[in-house]
């Protein structure tokens, strides 16, 4: 009897249980912030993580954002304290609240290192640092300015472009071209901006540089549609820019992990991770904004009285 | 200046054979075959003995012996093997005359004390040759496995080898990967041994003559892994009569045909096919995905003097087909990708001795091999196809320079080409096909000195060293060093190097995966290369127990690896790290009253060195027990009990969920107002462990007589307490898919 119960016994308990591939959930700070030059509201935004019961995360259907916490980045200039705001949401298809982000006012400047800190209630804490990549340039246009002033001149030219000299820690770099102008309207001048379509996509500073190039004709096209838009009025044409963000390596990093699935090349099938938190998920990332600018002479042909 | 090297490396290979081979008689040699005596059949491992006197050999693969240099007189020789009576007989020895003495050895029961207790001992492979063993069908016979026996299920007795995923190429040896074993059928590779859901091999215990396994430190002649061979050696059909064998079990059907043909050959086929599907919807109303078929083909002819050729062919079929929306009882019922395996592969064999001294044997081979993910209506992964055509030859030559001493000179040279079809992640359609040669040369020595024995010899990675794929590291030393002490107990040390060119691709962060896609390494990343050094012990600590201990240390000075820093789709995928494991294991064999015992226990460690980042592999694995009883409690029955436990294997835990921005062009959208998506959150790499792996077996067997059929009928019980081992884990669905559980079932085979 005794060795019977043994065996029954030995048979149940030797029995596994259903596999889970979840480990034990730990709370952890999910935070993502980007300092940037090119604008004096800075935005850091803390989340935790979170579990579902199964195995859809879409059964989360709310926003985990962290209120209350203190957010602090320290830079050569001081400490600036983060404030709650929040902020409209671009996509409510799946959580319809606003975004609760933090704010301080503040712009930072190239080749500065600042640490962010962030201390919630419970006592959870993440930290990070990140320098603010040098200015980018000095830069030069190619072929010349020749063709941004007169670009239906010189036919055999098929595009504009500028480079320069990329910023230290730069990991990538996009950019745009901007034709600024005023228009008149009834109450006097007013200052607009268009884009001219050109690459959209961060792209690898491999050589130490960063340039951009459009299409003359898209830039004819840009001109012209600005003419087009405003018939009637009087229009002035007053620069145009190159304007080229760098991403620090942090940031590159997180871009080019998050975007491992357009990953082309690769056989791998696996699931990437970054972040340079001390603790926890996200990135701490900066960037720096250069500007670059050719002032269209009064004479330019695209002007209209 | 590398070239040159490798050239004068590869003359000194040839002068060293040359002089090796180049042998002066004293008497003259003792030379024959010894084979079955009711089907003809060579017997490999079988001592000859000259009574009276220390001298004697073991024949070969092909059941050739030779006793070198036997000083004029009158003998009394025997030839005796497991399984069969031993057999005595005369010669008359006089000088410069070679004498042939050919034995036909009658089989007799088999004594399970005699096949666990001293079977391994006898062997002379086991005589200088470390981690060697060698398994015959008599043996296979009394390990229960599901409704039959099966050879991988043998295998799995040996200490230091496990598997759990078997349904792809899987079985791991001594902490290497599953893709680091080298199994072969009369020489030709076999990259997919398995049948659907691990349960069967592709090699039916009825076509097999004998198993022959390495799981360390294996001998110049074997290359191309890194961790363990297993070579399988398929038997001749009857030369007597035409007989027949027809079995029928829940799972399978098989029938075999063999027997002769013109005078001098003979010929078998085999073909097996499964039942499941059958057998499940007949029975529970139930479908299973996996299905089977396996054909194999022998002919073989043997011509006056001995000399010997064979033509095998092997073609099998596997296919995990889930049919959409339907429930399964013993697999969950997620839409998974379909599988199929096919692999087709012949070979040619000549042997047959050469002059007088020199045993040649030749091998012709081909192997076509394709796997195939087939999306289909699934939620879950992408299309995928794999294939490796090779075709080559493998000469090997044994010289017996005397009574102690051997020379085994041979090389292999083979052209494989590997396809692989990939739609990646981000949907992108990925292909690669690699066509190289490859190859290698190697000689070997085996010496006696008084109580020492010596198997050292130099294996040459010839494809990888021309290709410059490595220097002269592809010239491997291996050597075993055996010596005899007291009570017929044997201390053993062995080292050697090894090199691995292809490999198979999967998802390091899976939890468990079925679908492997082998590859050559990519280029630019060295080969895979490693080191293994094996000590042992071995000996009878009574008349009824033996034990047999080995420790070992496997060094990985290249392993192909996750490229973990990769950003950029411009970075490669795999980089070269390194590794290590180490362990020890024992295994005892015992007989107590009726029963007979195995008991082997492995504990071992593994790690993998990444760029600095240290990780237990997913095939690390912590203990390992098996024990095996079996038992003869009356005439014509068998009753044995297997019980198989492995810890678990590491894996990646999931824990939790964050939402991950993807931060894209700020010029264009403010990064602040972004939605995130939801992201796995992955803790420790393979910081977690799997479930054990274990699994209870009983099987019972009677043999019968009736009407001039031979039969028998068996019952077995596979996973007796019902256990839930893991098959296969979807991490983002929460899918599982189960090994089979209890599962009864019946066995009912006739012979004529």
């Amino acid at each position: 009897m005794r060795i019977t119960s043994f065996v029954i016994a030995f048979l149940f308990l030797s029995c596994n249980p259903p596999l889970t591939p979840k480990g034990p959930f730990e709370q952890q700070l999910v935070v993502y912030s980007v300092l940037s030059t090119g604008t004096n509201l800075q935005y850091v935004r803390v989340y935790s993580n979170y579990d579902v019961s199964g195995y859809n995360p879409f059964e989360n259907i709310l926003d985990r954002p962290v209120i209350g916490a203190r957010v602090v980045v320290t830079g050569p200039r001081g400490s600036f304290i983060f404030r709650d705001t929040l902020l409209p949401r671009a996509d409510t298809s799946r959580y319809k609240a606003p975004i609760a982000a933090y704010v301080a006012n503040f712009r930072p400047d190239a080749d500065e290192t600042f640490a962010l800190e962030v201390i919630v209630g419970s006592g959870s804490s993440a930290r990070s640092s990140v320098t603010i990549p040098s200015h980018a340039g000095p830069f030069t246009w190619e072929p010349g300015l020749f063709l941004l002033n007169d670009p239906e001149t010189y036919k055999i030219y098929s595009t504009i472009s500028v480079a320069g000299r990329a910023g230290q820690r730069t990991g990538a770099y996009t950019y745009q071209f901007l034709i600024t102008f005023e228009v008149q309207t009834g109450s006097g001048w007013k200052a607009d901006s268009v884009l001219v379509p050109a690459s959209p996509l961060p792209l690898n500073n491999s050589f130490g540089y960063v340039g951009g190039y459009c299409n003359k004709t898209y830039y004819v096209s840009s001109l012209k549609s600005v003419l087009n838009t405003f018939a009637g009025n009087a229009i002035t044409f007053k620069r145009f820019s190159f304007r080229v963000l760098q991403m620090d390596q942090n940031w590159c990093n997180y871009y080019n992990m998050v975007r491992r699935a357009e990953d082309t090349l690769t056989t791998r099938t696996d699931l990437p991770d970054f972040t340079n938190m001390t603790s926890g998920y996200g990135v701490f990332g900066s960037c720096t904004v250069d500007l670059f600018t050719h002032a269209y002479p009064d004479t330019f042909a695209y002007n209209r009285r | 200046m590398m070239r040159a090297t490798t050239s004068r490396a590869i003359s000194l290979l040839f002068l060293l054979a040359a002089l090796a081979t180049h042998a002066r008689s004293q008497g003259a040699d003792v030379r024959g075959w010894v084979s079955d005596s009711l089907t003809g059949q060579r017997i490999p491992f079988a001592n000859v003995l000259l009574l009276g006197t220390t001298r004697g050999a073991a024949t070969n693969g092909s059941g050739f012996y030779m006793i070198p240099r036997v000083p004029p007189g009158r003998y009394e020789i025997s030839a005796s093997v497991i399984g069969y009576r031993r057999k005595v007989g005369h010669v008359v020895v006089e000088p410069g005359k070679p004498i042939e003495m050919n034995f036909l050895l009658a089989a007799s029961p088999v004594e399970s004390e005699e096949v666990l207790v001293t079977g391994v001992r006898r062997r002379e492979i086991g005589e200088r040759v470390i981690s060697a063993q060698v398994l015959e069908p008599k043996e296979m016979k009394l390990t229960p496995a599901l409704v039959q026996e099966d050879i991988f299920q043998s295998l799995k007795m040996i200490p230091g080898v496990v598997s759990t995923n078997d349904v792809s190429s899987r079985f791991y040896v001594r902490g290497g990967a599953g893709d680091q074993n080298l199994t072969l059928l009369d020489g030709m590779r076999i990259y997919n041994p398995f049948h659907a859901m691990g349960i069967f091999s592709l090699f039916d215990p009825d076509i097999v003559q004998n198993v022959e396994m390495h799981t360390g430190a294996f001998p110049p002649g074997y290359g191309g892994v890194l961790s363990s061979v297993v070579s399988v050696t398929s038997r001749d059909g009857r030369s007597d009569r035409i007989a027949g064998r027809a079995s029928v079990n829940f799972l399978s059907e098989k029938l075999q045909l063999e027997g002769p043909a013109v005078a001098g050959t003979t010929w078998m086929v085999n073909a097996r096919k499964t039942l499941f599907g059958e057998t499940f919807k007949r029975v529970v109303n139930k479908n299973v995905p996996a299905s089977f078929f396996d054909v194999f083909s022998k002919f073989n002819v043997q011509l006056p003097g001995g000399a010997k050729m064979d033509l095998g062919m092997l073609v099998s079929s596997d296919e995990i087909h889930f049919p959409p929306a339907t429930r399964f009882i013993y697999f969950s019922p997620p839409p998974e990708p379909d599988c199929f395996w096919r692999t087709s592969a012949a070979s040619g064999t000549f042997s047959d001795l050469v002059g007088n001294r020199v045993f040649l044997q030749t091998s012709f081979y081909f192997t076509d091999y394709r796997a195939t993910r087939d999306v289909k209506s699934a939620t879950t992964g992408t299309p995928a196809f794999n294939r490796i055509k090779e075709h080559g030859i493998r000469v090997l030559t044994t010289s017996y320079t005397d009574a102690q001493n051997l020379v085994y000179f041979g090389f292999d040279f083979g052209f494989p080409s590997v396809e692989y079809r990939l739609t990646n992640t981000s949907g992108k359609p990925i292909s690669s096909y690699k066509s190289y040669a490859d190859g290698s040369i190697w000689l070997r020595y085996q010496a006696r000195y008084s109580l020492w024995n010596v198997d050292a010899g130099i294996h040459a990675d010839f494809g990888s060293i021309v290709a410059r794929e490595q220097g002269l590291e592809g010239l491997q030393p291996r050597v075993t060093v055996t010596r005899d002490l007291p009570e017929g107990w044997k201390l053993r040390a062995s080292a050697g190097l090894f090199s691995q060119r292809m490999i198979t691709l999967n998802d390091e962060d899976d939890v468990l995966t079925y679908f492997d896609a082998w590859v050559k390494i990519p280029d630019g990343l060295s080969i895979e290369k490693a080191g293994h050094f094996v000590l042992g012990v071995e000996g009878g600590l009574d008349e009824a127990t033996s034990i047999r201990v080995e420790s070992y240390y496997k060094r990985y000075a290249a392993l192909t690896v996750y490229n973990r820093n990769k950003l950029f789709a411009s970075d490669p995928d795999y980089v070269t790290g390194t590794g290590n494991s180490y362990g020890v294991e024992a295994l005892v064999r015992s007989k107590l009253w009726i029963l007979d015992l195995y008991a082997s226990y492995a504990l071992g460690w593994t790690r993998v060195q990444n760029r600095g980042f240290d990780y237990y592999p997913r095939y690390d694995r912590r203990h390992a027990i098996n024990l095996l009883v079996s038992a003869q409690p009356v005439n014509d029955l068998d009753l044995s009990l297997r019980w198989e436990f492995g810890s678990g294997f590491p894996f990646t835990a999931s824990v939790g969920y964050y939402d991950r921005l993807r931060l894209g062009n700020p010029l264009t959208n403010p990064v602040e107002t972004e939605t995130g998506l939801p992201y796995i959150a992955l803790g420790e790499k393979n910081g977690s462990r799997l479930p054990p792996y274990h699994r209870l077996d009983f099987s019972a067997s009677f043999r019968f007589t009736v009407l001039g059929f031979k039969g028998s009928l068996g019952g077995q019980i596979m996973n007796v307490y019902d256990n839930i081992n893991v098959f296969y884990f979807n991490r983002k669905t929460g899918a599982s898919t189960n090994m089979l559980r209890f599962f009864p079932s019946a066995l009912v085979k006739l012979e004529y």
